[in-house]
């Protein structure tokens, strides 16, 4: 397929997994879809070791792929690999701001460090990518940028507030930087996971109980499709709305969120 | 041309009221026939205006994809046995519906009368009732579908005028969200799609009359500059049809140049 031939893009937190792990992240199964449809791609990590693990495997089966370090609160990580994108292929069509934590922590048991350091990475990262890529993508009037949120940034639960706040503010600097971009025809989106099977996930299955597992897949009857398959979303399925998301035939779709719950959120 | 769509059978309402070379370009539901059947759908084409419904269609055979034609009028519960019926006899299944048969609304709150708020939301709101039942019942059989409901921006926020409009277009947002509940348990998929000021037959003077200051006024409010093309509503109708979008249930997927985002 080619619905990505030509491009460029970089997705952070894309490297922490590779494709001996049991499952991938969503940013290492964008990238997978991203590669499908012909991008080049360049993944980015603070797991160097992993992510450059990933890059060769990638690059083994024939795919266009580089590695690079980001710690995403950092804007010297930033402006290096945003540098060095320019300098390599003078362009950069297409960002996905992937990075990010979570703790389960309610309101009461959120420290001030929780929320720092939850807030830095969810939503100070994503304004750091937005800024420093959008004014290489201006040079060339046009360009995609897709944040990733969660159902969390729409809806409460309760657990992890800091997580809540930081999506939240994911979303909504999505929609304000998708007008102050528009002028230069560049596109910016959140997409809202709900209960995905992730590397969280599959580290939780081996931490816990099985008597505790039940009781954890028992979350999923909170979602109209999830109740009825009883599985997780497959990282894969928000890597294709990316990708959708990331290619021209969202050219007008832009300041919007892609809820991909289930149906959670429809409740 | 691909494949994101091969082997699936799908009904597209109100598709068969333009012509590749009308004036007024591709409506919503002609453009999402013609991505359908790139992607390799068998598609039914269907609507009120048979004259140039039957030639759309050849017009598409003609260019060698599997489509068909057949009357719809999306109020009449009777013709929406018939088609269903008629697509359960010939394919056995129905794999994805669009209901996007519509029309517009202009007058205000004052302004609109009894039978006009009757007319608009019989087509609208009433018309995507109709289909999302009837098409239901044939996906359950099958375990599996999605529905495609044409909504609208104005289904979210308010403006000056159309409020028949903005009233149908607010109760497809909200009926395919209660839909979405019901059918998931038999993996029927329900959304909304949601544009934003386009060129399409419903609004023709959008294409004719560009410098007019109502069109260039769209415009000009739209962080994107200009009028969402029909064909950009189509691939996001393409995506919701296509296992890609497999989780996806319950939502509106919004494409309007950033409109509503500001």
């Amino acid at each position: 397929m080619n619905r990505l031939d030509g491009k460029i893009a970089l997705i952070t937190g894309s490297g922490a997994e590779t494709l001996k792990s049991e499952v991938l992240g969503i940013g290492g199964a964008t990238v997978i879809e991203f590669c499908k449809e012909g991008a080049t791609v360049i993944i980015s990590d603070v797991f160097d070791k992993e992510g450059q693990e990933f890059t060769s495997e990638l690059q083994s089966k024939g795919y266009d792929v580089y590695y690079k370090h980001i710690d995403v609160t950092k804007n010297v990580d930033w402006d290096n690999t945003i540098s060095w994108i320019e300098k390599t292929f003078g362009k950069l069509d297409i960002l996905v701001n992937n990075a990010g934590i979570s703790m389960p922590i309610n309101l009461f048991t959120t420290t001030e460090a929780d929320w720092d350091k939850t807030n830095d990475v969810n939503s100070k990262g994503c304004f750091l990518g937005m800024k420093t890529a959008s004014a290489l993508m201006q040079k060339n009037n046009s360009g995609s940028i897709i944040n990733i949120s969660s159902m969390y940034g729409l809806v409460g639960s309760p657990y992890s507030i800091a997580y809540h706040a930081s999506k939240g503010a994911v979303r909504l600097m999505s929609k304000a930087a998708a007008v102050q971009l528009a002028p230069y025809k560049i596109r910016v989106n959140s997409v809202c996971p709900g209960m995905v099977m992730s590397p969280m996930q599959v580290r939780k299955k081996a931490d816990i109980s099985s008597e505790k597992w039940e009781e954890f897949v028992g979350f999923l009857d909170a979602s109209p499709l999830n109740s009825v398959t009883k599985t997780w979303i497959p990282t894969s399925q928000i890597g294709l709305g990316i990708v959708y998301l990331a290619s021209d035939e969202a050219q007008w779709v832009t300041g919007t969120d892609l809820v991909i719950d289930g149906g959670q959120t429809a409740q | 041309m691909a494949n994101r769509l091969d082997g699936k059978v799908a009904l597209i309402t109100g598709s068969g009221g333009a012509l590749f070379d009308s004036e007024s370009g591709l409506g919503f539901g002609g453009s999402s026939a013609f991505r359908f059947c790139q992607e390799g759908a068998t598609v039914i084409i269907s609507d009120i205006n048979d004259d140039i419904g039957l030639k759309f269609t050849k017009d598409l055979k003609e260019k060698g994809f599997n489509v068909y034609y057949q009357h719809l009028d999306t109020t009449s519960e009777s013709e929406w046995k018939k088609i269903i019926n008629w697509i359960e006899k010939d394919f056995g299944k129905l794999d994805i519906l669009v209901n996007n048969a519509g029309i517009a609304s202009r007058n205000n709150l004052f302004d609109a009368t009894e039978p006009e708020w009757d007319k608009v939301n019989d087509i609208n709101s009433k018309g995507c009732f109709l289909g999302t039942k009837f098409a239901g019942m044939l996906m359950k059989k099958n375990n599996s579908g999605s529905i495609i409901n044409i909504a609208s921006m104005f289904g979210i926020i308010g403006s000056k005028a159309s409020l028949p409009y903005h009233a149908s277009k607010g109760a497809v947002i909200s009926m395919s969200k209660a839909a979405a509940i019901q059918l998931a348990p038999y993996k029927i998929r329900v959304n909304s799609v949601c544009p934003g000021f386009a060129a399409t037959p419903l609004n023709p003077f959008f294409r004719t009359e560009p410098e007019s200051a109502i069109v260039v006024e769209k415009k000009a409010n739209t962080p994107l500059k200009g009028l969402v093309p029909a064909d950009q509503i189509a691939w996001g109708v393409v995506y919701l049809a296509s296992d890609e979008s497999e989780w996806v249930t319950g939502t509106e997927l919004i494409i309007d140049g950033g409109y509503t985002a500001q």
